[in-house]
């Protein structure tokens, strides 16, 4: 199967409430994720490095495909001053903390070792169907 | 043999050349009472010539100069008709027999600084009552020709000194002098650098002061500049950087008087501190401001002379500056703000207007002046300038014309009236040592714009001879954490149409805390506006795509950048985006 590295529209970013640890030698751990909103251009797949949200709608989609190597947690979701100033009737969606625990080339989702996003081409093309025209793909080696 | 020859511009090469049996004509094109896009012309031609042409000029190709000097007369020939001059395409070539640099010269500062309003007189050689080859005659025609000009002729005088002849049309004078200004500076200032930094803030502040005191409709500078909320308005202290832009620039101390402290960031070419405190009591009565304008004109002009003494050419841009402004009343509050809040407005506005030279000369003037324009920018694009750069101008109507680099504030459109005027001589007076330098960032630009070019000006590197510009991010210190007010209240002309931007972003405070401060995040010197016509979603979110592939790096092995490591990834984006935000930054 084809695998292929996505990566997602970014926008915003950690947001003060956020709760990490980080070693050095190995990748932060994130433990509650507080996701700001900056800007928003509509796709339903976001990222702040090394954590991705994806709206409840693409969760579902998720979840009843039977894609593997994911769970979802809950995220903190806040908009900016910017956020507002863009878009001033914009609401957001409900977002879910889509957290990756696959392994890259064997699972649907899986992490690289740079803290890049690998999905399967089952998975993309759900993506894909969903929306995420402002993500950049390419295809895995 | 063509039986007419026709002189353009500098007549000196061609007058001892002449054949003894042949008859001619001179054309000689001498302008009357200078108008302003006359001495902006004159100002362009002497940057172009004095400047540009003459350090590089060797090193232009002769059918380079052919080419050049050919279009730009037939140019001119289309701005003024024949004018008398029939025949034009039997000529021979004007460059021919004479070498790079003098071709070039003959048309570079006075040339086509000379074109201004037109003018035939004509001498026939075969009149017999003429001793066409007889010195005194030579003499005579030119002085004729000169009319009241200026003419100094060595050529005959027996001193053993080289011979030489010089005609006073402006450009030919200010390109004499200034020539002998470059050398003459060339030679110190190599033992003035330690004197520029003293000698410029000294100049420049002294002229501003001057400024202040020089009329009394300049008192509506404090109710332009942003309210400082009380806190300085009896501080004996100056004002820091970081206070000065985050709250403003003047404040009225205990005894009434103005206060002006101005600095702006450092940087190679722009680094300039202005300290204007404790200035004279503005004059009173129906006289004053008369009175106040003379003794304005009388300290710049005082100032520059200090100012080129000491070796500043910031200093001597900025009196000289001033001192146009202040003789053509062009100083509104609002230029006199955006100058303060950051005096390198001043210096990058005097820059663009020398490339802007096209689009104003063309909205000032009428006529054939647009023509005569066309000409110019086919000369610059052969000393350098991208080809097609000028495309735009050539091709519009000579009324309606853009500049090529917009103005970001009113004190950079503020200066560039005076630096019409002004800054060709000053740069051909240091033009060893500053330079500017025009970059094609358009077409690479990941905006998928095409067409926009990057405006810089700094000092020349002896070695490489390029433009050495400093652009690196820096952070300041705001006193206040509504960064939206302190870029606004610095650029007032934005409000409502840019979205600002922390260059260096603000989650840095959560991701990697303790790096930076808050201060230094929300500081002026971090903000950018991003115009809202030019998609500002987009760009912001390609940004912020960037900037999470900076943090990956270090979050994928538990790492934090530092502060350096930010501000150098700022200076990236700045250098990949800048050109296209609100001031610009990272290109202009």
């Amino acid at each position: 199967m084809n695998y292929y590295l996505v990566e997602p529209e970014v926008a915003g970013g950690w947001g003060k409430n956020t709760v990490f640890t980080r070693i050095a030698g190995k990748p932060t751990v994130v433990h509650k994720l507080h996701y700001h909103f900056e800007g928003w251009l509509g796709d339903e797949l976001l990222e702040s490095t090394p954590c991705f949200i994806v709206t409840e709608r693409l969760a579902k989609e998720i979840e009843q495909a039977k894609l593997t190597g994911i769970t979802f947690g809950d995220v903190e979701i806040t908009a900016s001053e910017q956020f507002n100033e863009l878009y001033p009737n914009r609401e957001l969606p409900n977002f879910l903390w889509l957290k990756i625990d696959g392994v890259h080339h064997i699972h649907d989702f899986g992490m690289t070792s740079d803290l890049g996003l690998a999905v399967s081409e089952t998975a993309l093309q759900l993506l894909k169907k969903i929306g995420i025209s402002n993500a950049s793909l390419v295809k895995a080696i | 043999m063509p039986a007419n020859r026709r002189i353009w511009g500098n007549i000196a090469y061609l007058l001892p050349k002449t054949p003894k049996t042949r008859p001619w004509n001179l054309f000689c094109f001498t302008g009357g009472k200078l108008d302003y896009s006359r001495i902006a012309t004159d100002a362009f031609g002497n940057a172009l010539a004095n400047n540009i042409g003459y350090s590089i000029g060797s090193s232009i190709a002769a059918g380079q100069q052919q080419a050049a000097l050919d279009a730009a007369r037939g140019l001119a020939i289309q701005a003024y008709g024949n004018n008398g001059l029939d025949g034009v395409g039997g000529d021979r070539p004007i460059t021919s027999n004479t070498s790079n640099s003098a071709g070039f010269g003959s048309y570079g500062g006075g040339g086509y600084g000379s074109y201004g309003s037109g003018g035939t007189r004509e001498y026939d050689f075969n009149d017999p009552n003429q001793d066409d080859f007889a010195a005194s005659y030579r003499r005579q025609v030119e002085r004729d020709i000169m009319g009241g000009a200026d003419y100094d002729d060595d050529r005959y005088s027996g001193d053993g000194e080289s011979d030489r002849l010089r005609i006073s049309t402006s450009g030919a004078i200010a390109r004499n002098a200034l020539q002998d200004d470059l050398t003459a500076a060339n030679n110190r200032i190599s033992d003035l650098k330690q004197r520029l930094a003293t000698a410029r803030a000294e100049a420049t502040g002294r002229a501003f002061n001057a400024d202040v005191a020089a009329s009394p409709a300049y008192n509506s500078l404090a109710d332009a500049f942003p309210a400082s909320g009380g806190s300085f308005l009896s501080s004996p202290e100056p004002f820091s950087v970081n206070a000065m832009m985050g709250q403003g620039t003047s404040f009225y101390d205990e005894n009434g008087t103005l206060n002006i402290n101005v600095i702006t960031s450092s940087g190679s070419a722009t680094e300039m501190g202005v300290f204007a405190s404790s200035t004279p009591q503005p004059m009173s009565g129906s006289d004053a401001l008369d009175v106040a304008r003379q003794v304005g004109i009388d300290y710049y002009r005082d100032a520059q002379e200090r100012a080129v003494q000491s070796g500043s050419f910031v200093g001597y841009v900025g009196a000289g500056l001033a001192g146009t402004v202040n003789r053509a009343a062009f100083f509104t509050a609002s230029g006199l703000r955006d100058l303060a809040v950051n005096p390198s407005n001043g210096f990058i506005g005097a820059g663009k207007s020398v490339v802007n030279f096209g689009p104003e000369l063309a909205n000032a003037a009428v006529g054939g002046m647009k023509t005569v324009l066309d000409g110019y920018t086919q000369v610059a694009e052969l000393l350098g300038v991208k080809a097609g750069t000028f495309d735009g101008f050539r091709a519009t109507q000579g009324a309606q014309i853009d500049p090529l680099f917009a103005y970001s504030n009113d004190g950079q459109q503020l200066v560039s009236i005076g630096a019409n005027v002004f800054g060709g001589g000053a740069l051909a007076k240091y033009g060893n040592r500053y330079g500017f330098s025009i970059d094609d960032v358009g077409n690479n630009s990941a905006f998928g714009q095409h067409g926009a070019v990057g405006f810089r000006v700094g000092e020349i590197d002896p070695v490489s001879g390029q433009v050495r510009v400093s652009n690196q991010a820096t952070f300041g210190n705001a006193i206040s954490n509504q960064y939206r007010e302190t870029f606004f209240a610095a650029n007032p002309e934005l409000k409502g149409r840019v979205v600002v931007h922390h260059a260096v972003e603000q989650q840095v405070l959560d991701r990697f805390p303790g790096v930076v401060t808050e201060a230094e995040i929300h500081s002026l010197e971090n903000l950018r506006g991003i115009p809202l016509q030019i998609n500002s979603d987009v760009h912001l979110s390609k940004i912020r795509v960037e900037m999470n592939r900076f943090y990956a790096s270090f979050e994928s092995r538990g790492a934090v950048p530092t502060k350096a490591d930010l501000l150098q990834k700022a200076t990236e984006i700045d250098a990949k985006y800048g050109i296209q935000f609100k001031p610009p930054v990272g290109g202009n």
